[in-house]
């Protein structure tokens, strides 16, 4: 509420539509663009694309967490990768994959990009973290090993993985939309973004950055929400 | 078969913790090991456990089904009593057996479900002997199994322990006589390495 008014005061004092829109021009924007069949299409066609890219990067970073944890020799060969993929700029990324790929399918690859290191360093950092004691209980009692995965290392994994996918899943959302900004597939909350900046229309850009964030956090709260249903300890 | 301890050895960095031991271990009976604090009791049961290899002298007789309670339980503490002693064993292990068990050491129907963490130390101790108890073994580890227990459980407890290991071989760590009296176990006793005498 207190943002609100701030932002209120300073639209006033700053008194161009143009530089900043007021949260009652946005509130109005969002409204007119929900009765729009496109804004619900466009949010649909991101939240696929995006939300693809974050899944496939969360399987992909299991696995190679996984690997990585049970042969030290695939943490060392998949390390260089990691680093460049972390150091390389979203923006190199975008470029790269605009000669390989279709716009179309842009974010669903740089969203997989961005999030595969998240994924992976840190269900890797849970997989080392997991307790020695516990492990050595379930040898001396042969416990077989989906029981083993689903009694000691899920439960030491879960907070693991709710941490990289909170963090994931908003950074999967901020370079996916940056790339749609940039390839501007048809359709995308990107185009309507990049649509918004041609238009100088600051009230339109606003009203879908507040789309985006309030999308993010459902995707984070949803997932969340999932990940404790689904590994409820018995 | 029993299980023969021949002249083992066992030093971590300059610190020698058994020397020359020898022992053997009674198959079907109750075996308590006594001594004093840090003469090697958990060292030893580390290695019959296999966590540890003997820097010298052999080990042999020691069954391939195994099941212990730990000196610090290592229970899954976020996962229920029933859940816990579960997961070690087999599908013939029902969860009514497994509550009546609980029952029998002393457990409340109301405690069987919450996780062990929101369980009293006692609680968690018991819900460790009852899997160690439970899983398809032939040999039991036990380390100190009655540490934090008040005498009314302990009594309870090794009774349970008593009727329900018949035919399996068990090694319990104590420091108490009246504990290795109330178990009906032959004692074997350990002192201190030569080399860690003041």
């Amino acid at each position: 509420m207190a943002a609100l008014i701030v932002w209120q005061t300073a639209a006033v004092i700053i008194d161009s539509p143009l530089l900043l829109a007021t949260p009652l021009t946005v509130a109005h924007t969002l409204i007119r663009l929900c009765a729009e069949a496109e804004f619900w299409q466009s949010i649909g066609f991101s939240l696929v694309r995006i939300m693809s890219g974050f899944l496939l990067a969360l399987a992909a970073g299991i696995v190679l967490a996984a690997a990585a944890g049970r042969f030290r020799i695939v943490e060392v060969l998949l390390n260089p990768y990691m680093t460049a993929v972390k150091s390389i700029p979203v923006a190199s990324f975008i470029v790269l994959c605009l000669i390989w790929l279709s716009s179309r399918s842009l974010s669903v690859f740089v969203a997989f990009l961005i999030v595969l290191p998240v994924v992976y360093a840190n269900v890797l950092h849970g997989i080392r973290s997991t307790d020695r004691k516990l492990l050595e209980m379930a040898y001396l009692f042969r416990m077989k090993w989906w029981k083993k995965l689903s009694y000691i290392y899920i439960p030491q994994l879960k907070p693991y993985l709710i941490s990289a996918c909170s963090v994931a899943i908003g950074m999967s959302w901020k370079a996916g939309v940056a790339a749609e900004l940039i390839g501007i597939p048809e359709g995308s909350i990107g185009e309507k973004l990049y649509e918004a900046k041609v238009y100088l229309s600051t009230g339109q850009l606003f009203a879908w950055t507040v789309v985006i964030v309030i999308i993010s956090v459902l995707c984070e709260k949803i997932f969340n929400y999932a990940l404790n249903a689904v590994f409820k300890p018995r | 078969m029993d299980i023969n301890i021949n002249n083992i050895s066992k030093s971590f960095g300059e610190k020698r913790v058994l020397r020359d031991f020898s022992a053997n271990i009674h198959k079907g009976k109750i075996n308590c090991i006594m001594g004093p604090s840090g003469c090697g009791k958990t060292t030893l049961l580390n290695i019959l456990m296999g966590f540890l290899e003997p820097d010298s002298g052999t080990v042999t007789g020691v069954p391939e089904k195994k099941s212990a309670v730990f000196q610090e339980d290592r229970l899954v503490e976020s996962f229920s009593a029933v859940s816990n002693v579960r997961m070690v064993c087999g599908k013939d292990v029902s969860v009514d057996t497994v509550k009546q068990h609980l029952v029998l050491i002393g457990i409340e129907e109301k405690s069987m479900h919450v996780p062990v963490s929101q369980l009293s130390g006692g609680m968690k101790r018991r819900v460790a002997i009852v899997r160690a108890i439970l899983a398809d073994s032939e040999i039991i580890f036990m380390d100190e199994p009655f540490k934090g227990l008040d005498t009314g459980t302990k009594h309870t407890v090794i009774e349970y322990v008593k009727s329900n290991t018949t035919g399996k071989t068990v090694v319990v760590v104590t420091h108490y006589a009246e504990e290795v009296q109330m178990l009906e176990g032959s004692l074997i006793r350990m002192e201190m390495a030569q080399d860690n005498l003041a």
